[in-house]
């Protein structure tokens, strides 16, 4: 089957350039149940297998994409954190012929004052096409602060996405880390509404497109409340024959008094095959706001190479190592040793798999 | 939409060249809902089209019967697209006095400075035979040169009809969207330039004076072809507020700039703010040639207006310089579109947009950069400024880089005139106003800097009298 | 009889609810030069701006009178019609209008009258080189991309063009090497007159040492909490504040 309508723009442009939304082809009909175990609750986090609470709140991909997972979930959590922890929740899914879909359906609600952190992680353990579609909803109430890291190194046959949903009051922090390196076709859509006062979202999203990849993102903030912040940054590189589409909101609906929303992009290409897309909006209602957007597309800066080889490296060796760089501050964001690792060697590999391009 | 039914019976713009056959019309004719082939040839009749013209439009027309009104924009559904003949038609009947022209645009003209004589020419009396003379000696000076400015009717039929026929709605075709089929079906007016090659023409021609001229109206063709290695500036003259009873403009213009030439076309659109302006305007640009486009979007109650440049030759490069302002009542959706189609191209967007008191303007673009076009520099810059919170601002670019060896860069700013800077000015004796007013006009000043004096103080003059009327 | 020119008396002023003036006293006369010293945060720029009228500076109590007349509530071009002129500490840029038009048209504000163009131009190009400015700078935009240095110059020239009654200066001599401090004093200098006034803020003395000073206050706290004269200016210059504090 298909979904239509997804990771659509809160504002469509010409259609001619079919770039307003994206559709998801050839999607199982059904998914397997599971017997995943709930996740036992700890102390500061209750986790019941219960989603609904926060059907309100709208996603980045949309409600096509929403209504797929709802269906076919075989993962449902819902988080309720009612006490800050120091540990990461912990998610991670090897995945094989013997798990070949994760369907997920989450919730996280964190009470008032409460910090939290997540960490999704999807990786592949051999070479069979598997399939992952989540949603996640999060509530952030007042003045917490919900640290999110989706890590996603799936092997290049295969599908996924993450659909996110955030809505923050009052002082709220939402910061997401993205990590996409993996599956032939990776979607991720992210919708943020800043609904309280002082309530601030940042994300970070870093990919790396190579042979015949495509990655489909969107992302919205929409700010509501007063003195709200926005930070988007995204950057990546593009080899082989990868097509990647970057649709990236910052809307200040009306009264959003002193809001900034800032976006920012960064994309180095390596090979002649490849195609980068980008619709950055910005939408104002509101007069008292600040809005930027920056992109910079292009090969690598000559003057950057130039500089390290004065150093003595190749020019192989210092593209890959500004290539590499690019994707350091995101890595660091993993909480987690053993998956930075196996990040930092998936890349080497991309990399290395790449180098005839550079 | 009330109002503007209204207003739309006040007055109209003389335009009888085509028009002045409606003693001819039978009863049945003004009836008509929608679009015929009888209309349509009628219009061709009295234009003395050649055949393939004619064919052209009847086909035209097909296509016009067959598409939908776009929806991805500012809302059309005031055009009343039922009868499409209102716009098409003016009524030639109605009165034509300066009396009857609203206060408030009368009120504008005297602002601005017009003489009475024009005035009297806007209004649709008198003034024409003027207006003539200096077209005339305008054309004249430049004929000299072996240039060919002439109405579009004539080239049709004149010595260049073989160029005009070769060219005419092949780089806009009636294809490509509901009004540039309409168009195809009911274009009037317009001029013809040629600039052979290696010409430079000196003084820039100026369509301002064929608007008033007999022939033309809102659904104008403009056809320039700049000869290899020429060059022409080219101004469009929507200067002068025009008040239009048919409030629908959709006018195409098509620039072919050859190898080694350059042209500019600068546009200062004022049109009243009943009008729905839905006007195209694309370039071909060949190897080493230069397109710069310098726009200024004032009027118009809707617009859309996105010149687009192909790159089509190696080395040829485009820049795009524009303003666009929104008051109350108007959605103003105004940008650029670039196609890099060869190695080596370079483009530049920049653009200003200010809302204020209800305005909507939206910067919307499309930069496009093809597999071949190797070593191709692209970049943007848009800022907005919003003078207050009942208006909305929107940026809506898109970007489609197709090779690796591209150089991309995008900027856009929204944000608002800071306090801090208004104080600066009060502090030096400003009355907040003055002070508004002027560092608007600053905002502005990199897209003034760019158009001839008159229009630059021309576009001072309106942001000024946008600006007063938009405080207190 | 010297004629009052500035009244203020006790004025409180506050911004985004923090209270910064706490009733303050000053009265300045035509012909007189007034410094104000005083450590950060002390509310010197605050009294600056309070004088001019800034929107932000919420005024809670006291009165502010310029020749007689009661201001504290007027818009700041007013008051600069008025005769009252501020250099800001950190001038403002201001894209795409040039020194001259903003000039042009801020003498005709003040003066209310048609401006005698060529006269303008000559007086401005005198002043200019007088200041020792680039005379490309009458066509740059206001204060864009100048250095420190050219934006006090360029608040100089302001002050000498519109020819005020009142003259403030906000830390003018601030972040200025030797030369140019020498510079702007004597542009200080042409200004001065028996007809008008001056206030000048600053926790430096340089600028003064070409100036004849007739007061100098003490402002700690959002109040005056010493007046004297001359001679006061050269004892902090020797000692600094805290010994001041410490005499007492």
């Amino acid at each position: 089957m298909n979904i239509e309508n997804v990771n659509r723009l809160p504002a469509i442009t010409w259609r001619h350039l079919k770039i307003n939304d994206t559709i998801i082809e050839n999607l199982p009909e059904s998914i397997e149940k599971n017997n995943f175990s709930t996740f036992s609750s700890v102390s500061g986090i209750t986790c019941t297998d219960q989603v609904n609470t926060l059907s309100a709140i709208e996603t980045g991909m949309g409600k096509a994409a929403e209504d797929y997972v709802t269906a076919n979930a075989n993962v449902v959590n819902h988080f309720q954190i009612t006490q800050s922890t120091k540990d990461p929740v912990f998610l991670s899914y090897s995945m094989s012929n013997k798990l070949s879909a994760v369907v997920s359906s989450q919730e996280i609600v964190t009470e008032a004052g409460t910090e939290v952190s997540f960490l999704f992680d999807y990786n592949s353990c051999d070479d069979s096409s598997v399939f992952h579609a989540g949603t996640t909803k999060i509530h952030a109430k007042s003045g917490s602060l919900v640290k999110l890291i989706y890590v996603q190194t799936l092997n290049d046959i295969s599908l996924s996405w993450e659909n996110l949903g955030i809505q923050l009051d009052d002082d709220a922090r939402v910061e997401v880390t993205q990590i996409l390196l993996g599956s032939k076709r990776a979607l991720s859509g992210i919708k943020a509404k800043l609904a309280g006062n002082k309530s601030n979202f940042k994300l970070n999203c870093v990919y790396f497109g190579t042979e015949e990849q495509n990655i489909d993102l969107n992302f919205v903030s929409d700010h509501f409340g007063c003195d709200t912040n926005t930070d988007i940054v995204v950057e990546g590189a593009l080899a082989g024959s990868a097509v990647k589409t970057l649709r990236s909101t910052v809307d200040f609906k009306s009264g959003a008094k002193r809001s900034v929303g800032r976006e920012s992009e960064d994309v180095l290409l390596f090979s002649p095959t490849v195609r980068n897309r980008t619709v950055p909006l910005i939408l104002c209602a509101e007069e008292d706001v600040e809005g930027q957007h920056a992109a910079s597309v292009g090969k690598i800066d000559h003057d950057k190479l130039f500089y390290l080889q004065s150093r003595g490296l190749s020019e192989l060796d210092a593209k890959k190592l500004l290539l590499e760089a690019k994707f350091s501050s995101a890595v660091e964001q993993i909480p987690n040793e053993d998956i930075q690792n196996r990040v930092r060697a998936y890349l080497e590999r991309s990399v290395d798999a790449n180098a005839d391009n550079f | 939409m009330r109002s503007f039914e209204e207003e739309k019976t006040d007055i109209a713009e003389i335009d009888r060249s085509v028009y002045d056959i409606k003693d001819k019309v039978d009863a049945g004719y003004t009836v008509q809902n929608g679009l015929t082939r009888e209309i349509v040839e009628e219009i061709s009749r009295t234009k003395n089209d050649p055949e393939w013209m004619r064919e052209f439009r009847l086909k035209a027309l097909e296509i016009y019967n067959g598409l939908d009104v776009p929806t991805w924009g500012p809302d059309l559904s005031g055009l009343n697209m039922e009868d499409i003949t209102t716009y098409i038609r003016p009524k030639t009947d109605m009165q034509m006095d300066w009396d009857d022209v609203p206060d408030y645009i009368k009120n504008t003209f005297d602002r601005l400075g017009i003489p009475e004589a024009e005035k009297s020419s806007l209004a649709g009396v008198g003034a024409q035979y003027d207006s003539e003379v200096v077209y005339h000696n305008v054309r004249e000076e430049v004929a000299a040169q072996g240039v060919v400015y002439t109405d579009m009717e004539s080239a049709l039929t004149g010595e260049y009809a073989d160029m005009v026929k070769e060219h005419f709605m092949k780089l806009l075709k009636p294809g490509d969207h509901k009004f540039n089929a309409l168009h195809g079906a009911v274009w009037s007016g317009g001029s013809f330039v040629y600039v052979p090659p290696g010409v430079h023409v000196d003084i820039p021609l100026q369509s301002y004076f064929r608007l008033n001229a007999p022939g033309a109206g809102q659904f104008e063709h403009t056809l320039i072809i700049v000869d290899k290695g020429a060059y022409l500036h080219f101004i469009e003259g929507c200067s002068a507020p025009k008040y239009n009873v048919a409030n629908l403009h959709a006018g195409c213009v098509e620039l072919y700039v050859q190898e080694g030439a350059r042209l500019r076309y600068s546009t200062i659109e004022n049109w009243s703010k009943n009008m729905y302006n839905l006007n195209s305007k694309r370039a071909m640009v060949q190897k080493d040639g230069i397109m710069e486009w310098v726009s200024g979007s004032f009027g118009s109650h809707t617009s859309y207006l996105y010149p687009m440049s192909i790159l089509k030759g190696e080395n040829s490069r485009m820049e795009f310089t524009g303003i666009t302002f929104a008051g109350n009542g108007q959605n103003l959706d105004t940008g650029a579109k670039v196609v890099h189609a060869a190695p080596n191209t370079k483009s530049h967007i920049s653009t200003k947009s200010i809302s204020r008191d209800g305005g909507v303007s939206t910067f919307r673009s499309s930069v496009s950069i093809l597999p071949q076009a190797k070593g191709s520099k692209t970049a943007t810059s848009c800022e907005s400024l919003m003078l207050d919170s009942r208006s909305r601002s929107d940026t809506i670019p898109v970007m489609d880089i197709q090779t690796d060896d591209a150089d991309v860069g995008h900027e856009a700013k929204i944000g608002r005139i800071s306090n801090e800077a208004i104080f600066y000015l009060m502090s030096r004796g400003l009355s907040e106003e003055d002070a508004k007013a002027m560092i608007v006009g600053g905002f502005a000043e990199p897209i003034a800097k760019e158009l001839p004096m008159e229009y630059a103080v021309e576009m001072n003059n309106l942001i000024h009298l946008e600006m007063i009327g938009s405080i207190g | 009889m010297k004629s009052g020119l500035l009244n203020i008396s006790d004025l409180k002023v506050s911004v985004e609810g923090n209270n910064i003036l706490k009733g303050l006293n000053l009265t300045i006369n035509k012909g007189e030069t007034h410094v104000i010293l005083g450590p950060n945060g002390a509310g010197k720029s605050t009294l600056a701006y309070s004088v001019l009228g800034h929107p932000d500076y919420q005024v809670d109590g006291g009165k502010i009178v310029f020749e007689g007349e009661d201001i504290t509530d007027e818009s700041t071009d007013k008051r600069a019609k008025k005769g009252i002129f501020l250099s800001f500490q950190n001038p403002e840029e201001i894209n795409g209008i040039t020194m001259v038009n903003f000039l042009k048209t801020a003498k005709k504000a003040v003066s209310d009258k048609p401006l005698p163009v060529l006269k303008f131009h000559k007086e401005m190009n005198q002043k200019m080189d007088a200041l020792s400015i680039n005379p490309d700078y009458a066509e740059r935009y206001i204060n864009v991309g100048f250095s420190g240095g050219e934006k006090k110059k360029a608040e100089i020239l302001q002050m000498l063009m519109l020819n005020p009654k009142l003259a403030i200066l906000d830390e003018t001599d601030s972040g200025l090497d030797v030369d140019a401090v020498k510079i702007v004093s004597l542009g200080v200098k042409e200004y001065k007159n028996e007809e008008n006034a001056l206030l000048i803020i600053t926790h430096n003395a340089r600028i003064l040492d070409e100036l004849d000073v007739d007061y100098v206050h003490i402002l700690e706290n959002g109040k005056i909490v010493r007046t004297a004269g001359r001679e006061l200016v050269d004892f902090i210059s020797k000692n600094g504040f805290t010994a001041l504090e410490n005499q007492e």
